[in-house]
């Protein structure tokens, strides 16, 4: 009790000699220590890199020394970032996938308690009993509905805790070349030209029916045991069927499945489409889907394994497949349904015997036997990969797609620029936008990213354990400096982690923290931090 | 004689192994856990675990030291990281494409550089041989990324007169593979870098040899066959350059390792499929697999070379081995 009345004294002496003579303040407090901030390398990821030093500019306005700390991408920074949380504060920049438009993604899981362990999305061990309760109860409502409004007390409840300062979610700018391919009715979804929605509709305007794509990233592996990125799942998702696949809206629309049903909390039924057919002749039997949930879960597919540990079991009955799931998992219909693509079991079960290899994760998988709207033709490393549109398959795709490999991305554009190649998958950077607005024979298309930039702090530091720094913190954000100045406009303001271009699952009653220095600084004393002669800011006592 | 190759043999496989050692440690000091680069944003970590024991590195450094030295000593280079694939498939799928723009340029380098430093250090003074000295350092100076990107901004997208990097046309070849380099689309796509690596190496062969010739300028022997009567030509070709080759010939295969290095920048502005881009990405995504291979194959070219060098320089001058 004395010593509350104590530090309500000191405080309020504080505040009073602060606003009589600030520059001489009384500081009690130990000096709040350097802030450690990782961040990009400036060469390749300059954007990035530049939106975390505008940060720490506004930041050392407040008294607060930043450091950054730019360390080369992937290594070691994402292991600095994901496995020893080497950091106060990290520039996170996480990409988005229409997969992630299943809202647990960018919420419970970065911010529930039990996965703050090394590798674990909650990079920052943020910590708190209310969003693992909300976490483990929107996890078991199937009806979408009343998850939403679960989903949305959640982001209320991580709005008001501040565990990372939001900056924008990005949009990515892809363009084509409109005198070569037509695409009709563009999709904005997250992956841009490169979604299947938007590929299916691709039409060759040069009469080859073959379309040129231009990219970076190769295809890793093929094998749907050992592929590790969302990249390479893209086009498995080209050569296989899925039985669900997330449309453009964030719903998740029937592909392989016609119908979807919900038995209970963890029972669900799926009804096989009629007529589908492997490459090979052979018709797609329910029991290929059994088969392929099984063998990818027995065989602990790396990509997968993480959903279908819960898995239970799968039985055929007809043309209907039933999926018991062992806890309820509402995620698991998007995450799994809608990603894992279905195998013929004709030729995986017995793959060791014909190949004789000694497991099935060393099979290259490059004559792929798939039921998917394109066949693999062929895929020359580091150099092409041609997708030869499959006729009878029920989304109709329009044109091959041969994808070619670069080494960088700036001859990427000018290879886009000068027509060597008819469509960028890469995204393009703010400089060469502007350039290609130039052009005529250029289109430029947004893709509105689920992925989002941010401030990810971490609870375990000092610095970030008290949150009302991290509120004060959410007031000294220069986001529109940073959209207008650093992402050339390329991306929008969001008051959650589930941003607004998911616009089912998003909280729209959040607002945007507005950008306000003495709001942060009122906040700062409030909860009793105070400032030396130098500036420089100081614990509470 | 055998005395010194004994000495020369036994050198040789201390830096290599050496090398091996200090790469092998080097790495792995390196902060970041290899594993954490696999997926974005992070492995799942159970599948973590998986992968961490697939690969071995859950065993103690010094274990998987061990292992690396049992598994080379078999041309073993194990798996890569990132695909799950043995290295020596990797790379030799590579390794092709990077001799194939390298060698050549290299050959074309010293060809060049020799025959032009020949030409003047012999008219020592005049007004080509500033422009050249000018020129040829000014090209080896320049970040080699950046004349590449010069050369393609002109050449491919002003003139039109070169494709934007890659190996052949998009599509030009489905069918594999041994015949796309017998084409001539194949040529057209190598004539740029190979111009551009080779303007880049001239500098030192080209240094080399036009002091190499100015030494030998005020020499006996050339005087004499001055006095000889014969033409100036004779006596540069046949006397003075002949003499004057010998540093050159021992540095070219002593460059070799260097050469399959510096395609590393060449290759990923150009989109070259070759060892270069594959480190790039490799040492990017801390594959440590392919990264030591790449890096042992480099170290055993250079290693190669010197021996290469030091036994072209017994046969060109013997008195090496005696003293």
């Amino acid at each position: 009790m004395k010593t509350a009345t104590k530090r309500i004294g000191i405080a309020a002496a504080c505040a009073v000699a602060f606003t009589m003579a600030p520059l001489s303040a009384l500081a009690e407090g130990a000096m709040v220590p350097t802030v450690d901030f990782l961040t990009w390398p400036s060469t390749k990821y300059q954007h990035y890199y530049e939106t975390s030093s505008y940060l720490a500019e506004t930041w050392r306005e407040l008294g607060l020394d930043v450091n950054l700390n730019a360390q080369p991408f992937p290594a070691p920074m994402l292991g600095m970032w994901f496995t020893d949380h080497k950091f106060d504060v990290v520039m996170s920049v996480l990409s988005g996938s229409t997969a992630r438009f299943e809202p647990d993604f960018f919420s419970s899981n970065q911010f529930v308690t039990e996965n703050s362990l090394p590798g674990g999305m909650n990079v920052g061990s943020f910590s708190s009993p209310q969003v693992d309760a909300l976490t483990a109860k929107q996890r078991e409502i199937y009806d979408v509905d009343a998850r939403r409004e679960v989903i949305n007390e959640l982001q209320a409840v991580l709005h008001e805790e501040q565990p990372e300062g939001l900056i924008a979610y990005v949009i990515n700018t892809t363009a084509f070349n409109k005198n070569n391919v037509k695409v009709d009715n563009y999709e904005s979804t997250p992956e841009g030209l490169r979604s299947v929605w938007n590929l299916l509709k691709m039409e060759s305007l040069d009469g080859d029916n073959r379309i040129l794509l231009g990219w970076t990233i190769d295809q890793d592996s093929w094998n749907p045991l050992t592929f590790k990125t969302l990249e390479d799942l893209d086009r498995l998702g080209l050569v296989y069927d899925r039985l669900l696949v997330v449309g453009p809206s964030g719903k998740p629309e029937m592909w392989a499945a016609e119908s979807f049903e919900a038995i209970d909390n963890t029972t669900f039924e799926v009804t096989l489409r009629d007529g589908l057919m492997f490459n090979d002749g052979k018709p797609v039997r329910p029991e290929d889907v059994k088969f392929t949930f099984e063998y990818l879960k027995e065989n602990q597919a790396i990509y997968f394994q993480q959903y279908l540990e819960n898995l239970q079991e799968v039985s055929v009955d007809g043309r209907k497949i039933r999926f018991k799931l062992t806890t309820p998992s509402a995620p698991f219909v998007s995450a799994a349904l809608g990603q894992v693509p279905i195998l013929p079991e004709h030729v995986w079960s017995n793959i060791l015997e014909e190949t004789g290899l000694e497991k099935p994760q060393d099979f290259r998988n490059t004559q792929i036997v798939g039921s998917g709207p394109y066949s693999l033709k062929y895929w020359k490393e580091g150099r092409e990969i041609f997708l030869e549109r499959n006729e009878s398959h029920f989304m109709k795709p329009k044109a091959d797609l041969l994808m070619v490999q670069f080494g960088s991305a700036e001859i990427l554009s000018s290879a886009l620029a000068k027509g060597d190649i008819d469509i960028s998958l890469q995204p393009l950077v703010p400089t060469v936008i502007e350039e290609f607005r130039e052009f005529d024979q250029l289109e430029l298309v947004q893709a509105q990213s689920n992925g989002y930039m941010s401030a990810r702090y971490n609870i375990n530091s000092d610095v970030f354990s008290h949150k009302a720094m991290r509120q004060a913190l959410s007031h000294a954000i220069p986001f529109e400096a940073i959209i207008e100045e650093v992402l050339g406009g390329d991306a929008g303001p969001t008051p959650s982690s589930i941003v607004p271009s998911n616009a089912f699952w998003t909280n729209s009653d959040l607002k945007v923290p507005e950008f306000d220095l003495d709001k942060a600084r009122n906040i700062l004393r409030e909860a009793g931090f105070t400032w030396d002669s130098e500036g420089r800011l100081h614990f509470p006592e | 004689m055998s005395a010194f190759w004994f000495r020369r043999l036994w050198q040789t496989v201390l830096t290599l192994l050496t090398m091996l050692t200090l790469m092998f440690f080097m790495f792995r000091m390196l902060p970041g856990d290899p594993m954490a680069t696999v997926i974005s944003p992070a492995l799942y970590p159970k599948a973590q675990e998986t992968l961490r024991i697939q690969f071995g590195l859950d065993k103690p450094l010094w274990e998987q030291y061990f292992v690396y030295l049992k598994n080379l000593a078999v041309f073993d280079f194990g798996l890569s990281f990132h695909t799950g694939r043995p290295v020596a498939d990797e790379i030799s799928g590579r390794l092709l494409n990077t001799i194939l723009l390298v060698f050549p340029s290299m050959i074309a380098a010293y060809g060049l550089g020799a025959l032009v430093g020949a030409i003047v250090g012999w008219r020592r003074g005049s007004k080509i041989e500033t422009v050249l000295v000018f020129l040829s350092t000014s090209l080896q100076s320049a970040p080699v990324f950046w004349l590449s990107m010069l050369a393609i901004l002109f050449f491919s997208i002003r003139l039109d007169l070169f494709p934007i990097g890659h190996i052949v046309s998009p599509g030009m070849f489905p069918e594999e593979n041994w015949r796309m380099y017998f084409s001539a689309d194949f040529l057209h796509h190598l004539a740029l870098p190979f111009m551009v690596n080779t303007l880049y190496q001239f500098c030192f062969p080209f240094l080399l040899m036009r002091s190499s010739i100015l030494a030998t300028v005020g020499e006996d022997y050339i005087e004499l066959a001055k006095m000889k009567g014969l033409t100036d030509r004779r006596v540069l070709y046949h006397h003075a350059m002949r003499n004057s080759l010998l540093p050159l010939a021992t540095t070219l295969p002593m460059t070799l390792g260097w050469a399959v290095a510096g395609s590393v920048v060449i290759e990923t502005v150009f989109s070259w499929p070759g060892l270069g881009l594959l480190m790039v990405e490799a040492v990017g995504r801390s594959d440590y697999p392919v990264v030591q291979a790449a890096f042992l194959l480099i170290a055993v070219l250079t290693v190669a070379g010197t021996l290469i060098a030091d036994l072209l320089y017994t046969l060109l001058d013997p008195r090496i081995v005696n003293e």
